[in-house]
């Protein structure tokens, strides 16, 4: 494949570096096509044809931003992929799923997945997606960022990306982590979906579209597993508050 | 009505019942009659020297000279009563017939001993039902006179036909009835099976146990066929979810060849084009798996809140008109526990809802009722509407109304024919009917178990 020149488009010339992308994927023609079009994006891409060989790729120290992970691989599927991954690593993780397959988008999201997207998909739907999460890290390590936020027997480090819960320390995907910092700056407050869909995941809220709700379940869980108390409440139909005291 | 309802005609098992009940009643009461008259032959014998000596006692006792004179009836009926023997006397002279007491004057037996009474000794002629002994020839008052006793046939004493009818009823009936059974029940079988499968359920099969008759091969027939149908109807369903999913690759691939198209900022009107049409196929495919999805789906149903059902469903669509500029009435929402596959639930009203916000005019209101077997929702909007006879139509996928197929923004026609197939799995209805002033309204009715 012939390197091509990663100049002229600059539509994300607003990131401070370039961020580097591994693509897992078994359709070796998409993946061509798929190098080609990020790298003019200004990426630097890596890719696995092989989910076996993906999997050492990611875990290995080689550091990447984001993983493009296909669901439908032959020996080790996308969903046990993100499993295995999950076990050490928080990389953020875009799932190409089977389009209209609400199970295959569910099972992604619920195994710590940040967003999804199905396939057939429009490259400016995915290169929306793959902004939207460098944005959201751009923003982390701005210094000024940084600060430390105390609600409730859970602390979150912006500088650091972590967060305490009962003096224990909980790993959360970069998405899930973002949609707490925003619950936790608006500490009893209630923020509408339509505003975490916009702050998070860089896209207006669309019907249908239940991935909030996904993550918000998956955030619950975590901190459930080292505090007892439901933090964050569900207002039906409107959105989620986190509860000041339990 | 109620007549058709119970008469037994209308039922195989009635008519064949009846048939064989006739048929075998009407056969015992022929082979009764024709047994009483196939009785033997009246029979000529001689008497036993029993019945000679009984006949010689009474005939002293009757020529016993009587302190008064008495008339010869009366001292027959004394006798006979004295007796317990039916005593018959025969006045040669007079050629009268002095009978016993009781039912027993019967001409029949008058005529037998007028002709028995020429005999010279006592015989015995037995017919079916008596034996008659006689005559013995006696004088009384310078009277010549015949004497007779009968008895009963030995082994006949009661007569058998009348007792013997309502037996015969019985059991014929019993027969009957089981006969009819046995061939209707199969058929009952079959046909319960045959509506199973109507109704879509290909596993339907009928056993009719260890039968070898035609019923029996008809079922195995009957079983051969539904086999078939669940062969054909499996490999049908999954060419179609073959095709659909591995349309998708090349259509992955032909989205990005686009993107890398347009990243070149080659942009010729035919590249958007070809977008569109990309968009277009994609959103058919992404349909037809659904469809198909939901026909093969093992409709796995769980008892929720109507509530916790409706209400994300209402609040995306009431996004989605919003942001059409359009607007959603919903009405209350019963409080009542309802048994669906939710997935396939919210699917099918989410499909009616988009479609009444993608016609309606202005506003589209949405009323829920429930009632003690059912729930419904109705979702009406202000748009063009429907003539009746489309209202049927826009169900069978890939059905549009033409203006709809000529407009861009029209959709793939598989919305409706997905959430019938949805509403169908639960056994509901799903109805369109014509919205007074103007619009359409479509009803889903499901019964609250499912
Ligand atoms: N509320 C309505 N008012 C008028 N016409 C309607 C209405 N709902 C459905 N129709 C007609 O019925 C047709 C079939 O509807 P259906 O939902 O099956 O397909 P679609 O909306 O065209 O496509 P899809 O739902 O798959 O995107 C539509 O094309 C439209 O012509
Ligand atoms: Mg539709």
């Amino acid at each position: 494949m012939t390197p091509r020149q990663s100049s002229g488009n600059g539509s994300n010339k607003h990131f401070s570096r370039h961020y580097s992308i591994l693509i897992v994927d078994d359709d070796e023609e998409l993946t061509e096509m798929l190098h080609s079009y990020l790298e003019a994006e200004n990426f630097v891409i890596t890719v696995a044809n092989e989910s076996v060989a993906g999997l050492a790729l990611a875990t290995s120290n080689a550091n990447f931003d984001l993983i493009l992970l296909d669901v439908m691989m032959p020996y080790l599927t996308g969903f046990e992929f993100l499993k295995q991954l999950r076990l050490s690593n928080t990389i953020p993780v875009i799932m190409l799923t089977a389009r209209g397959d609400d199970y295959d988008r569910i099972l992604g999201l619920e195994l710590g997945a940040d967003d999804y997207l199905p396939k057939p998909f429009n490259h400016r739907e995915l290169l929306a997606r793959i902004n939207a999460i460098f944005r959201r890290q751009e923003i982390a390590v701005t210094p000024i960022k940084s600060q430390e936020i105390q609600v409730n027997g859970v602390i979150l480090h912006s500088g650091r990306q972590t967060v305490e819960c009962n003096e224990q320390l909980v790993t959360l995907t970069s998405t899930e982590f973002s949609i707490l910092h925003v619950l936790m700056e608006n500490a009893g407050e209630l923020i509408t979906k339509e505003l975490i869909s916009e702050k998070v995941l860089g896209r207006k809220l669309m019907a249908y579209d239940r991935s909030i709700d996904m993550h918000v379940s998956n955030l619950r869980k975590k901190l459930a597993a080292c505090d007892n108390s439901d933090k964050i409440k569900t207002v039906r139909g409107a959105g989620y508050l986190l509860r000041t005291h339990s | 009505m109620i007549f058709n309802r119970i008469n037994p005609l209308q039922r195989l098992v009635g008519r064949l019942f009846l048939f064989f009940w006739l048929t075998l009643t009407l056969a015992a009461v022929i082979a009764l009659f024709v047994g009483r008259a196939a009785q033997p032959e009246p029979e000529f014998g001689s008497p036993t020297e029993e019945e000679i000596a009984q006949l010689n006692v009474l005939a002293v006792r009757l020529t016993e000279r009587p302190l008064r004179p008495v008339p010869l009836q009366d001292r027959i009926d004394v006798l006979s009563r004295e007796t317990q023997i039916s005593i018959w006397l025969f006045d040669v002279e007079k050629n009268r017939v002095i009978t016993p007491p009781g039912p027993a004057r019967r001409s029949a037996k008058v005529e037998e001993i007028r002709r028995l009474s020429g005999q010279l000794t006592p015989i015995s002629y037995t017919t079916a039902r008596h034996r008659l002994i006689g005559p013995l020839t006696l004088t009384h008052r310078q009277r010549t006179l015949k004497l007779f006793v009968s008895k009963p046939t030995l082994g006949q004493r009661i007569r058998p036909f009348f007792w013997l009818i309502p037996l015969v009823l019985f059991i014929s009936m019993g027969v009957s009835y089981i006969f009819a059974r046995s061939l209707a029940r199969p058929i009952e079988l079959l046909r319960a099976g045959t509506k199973t499968l109507a109704r879509g359920n290909w596993s339907a099969r009928v056993d009719v146990g260890t039968r070898r008759d035609e019923i029996a091969e008809l079922a195995s027939d009957f079983n051969q066929m539904a086999e078939q149908l669940a062969r054909l109807w499996s490999s049908q369903q999954r060419l179609l979810a073959d095709i659909s999913h591995e349309l998708r690759s090349p259509l992955t691939r032909l989205q990005m060849a686009l993107g890398l198209i347009q990243q070149q900022k080659m942009d010729h009107p035919a590249v958007s084009r070809i977008e569109k049409e990309v968009q277009r196929m994609e959103l058919l495919i992404s349909q037809l798996l659904m469809l198909t999805k939901t026909e093969t789906h093992s409709a796995s149903k769980q008892t929720l809140i109507l509530s916790s059902i409706l209400s994300p469903v209402f609040s995306d669509a009431e996004f989605e008109a919003a942001a059409q500029g359009k607007r959603c009435n919903f009405s209350a929402v019963p409080e009542i526990w309802v048994t669906v596959n939710l997935e396939l639930i919210q699917r099918a009203v989410e499909n009616v809802l988009r479609n009444a916000i993608k016609y309606c005019h202005s506003t589209i209101s949405v009323l829920v009722e429930c009632t003690e077997s059912s729930w419904s929702v109705s979702i009406s909007d202000d748009g063009p509407g429907l003539v009746p006879a489309e209202c049927e139509q826009i169900f069978a996928p890939f059905y549009r109304v033409s203006t709809s197929r000529e407009r861009s923004s029209g959709g793939t026609g598989l919305g409706l024919a997905i959430a019938k197939t949805a509403v169908e799995l639960h056994h509901g209805t799903i109805q369109a009917t014509t919205h007074q002033p103007n619009g359409l309204k479509v009803t889903i009715a499901v019964p609250l178990e499912g």
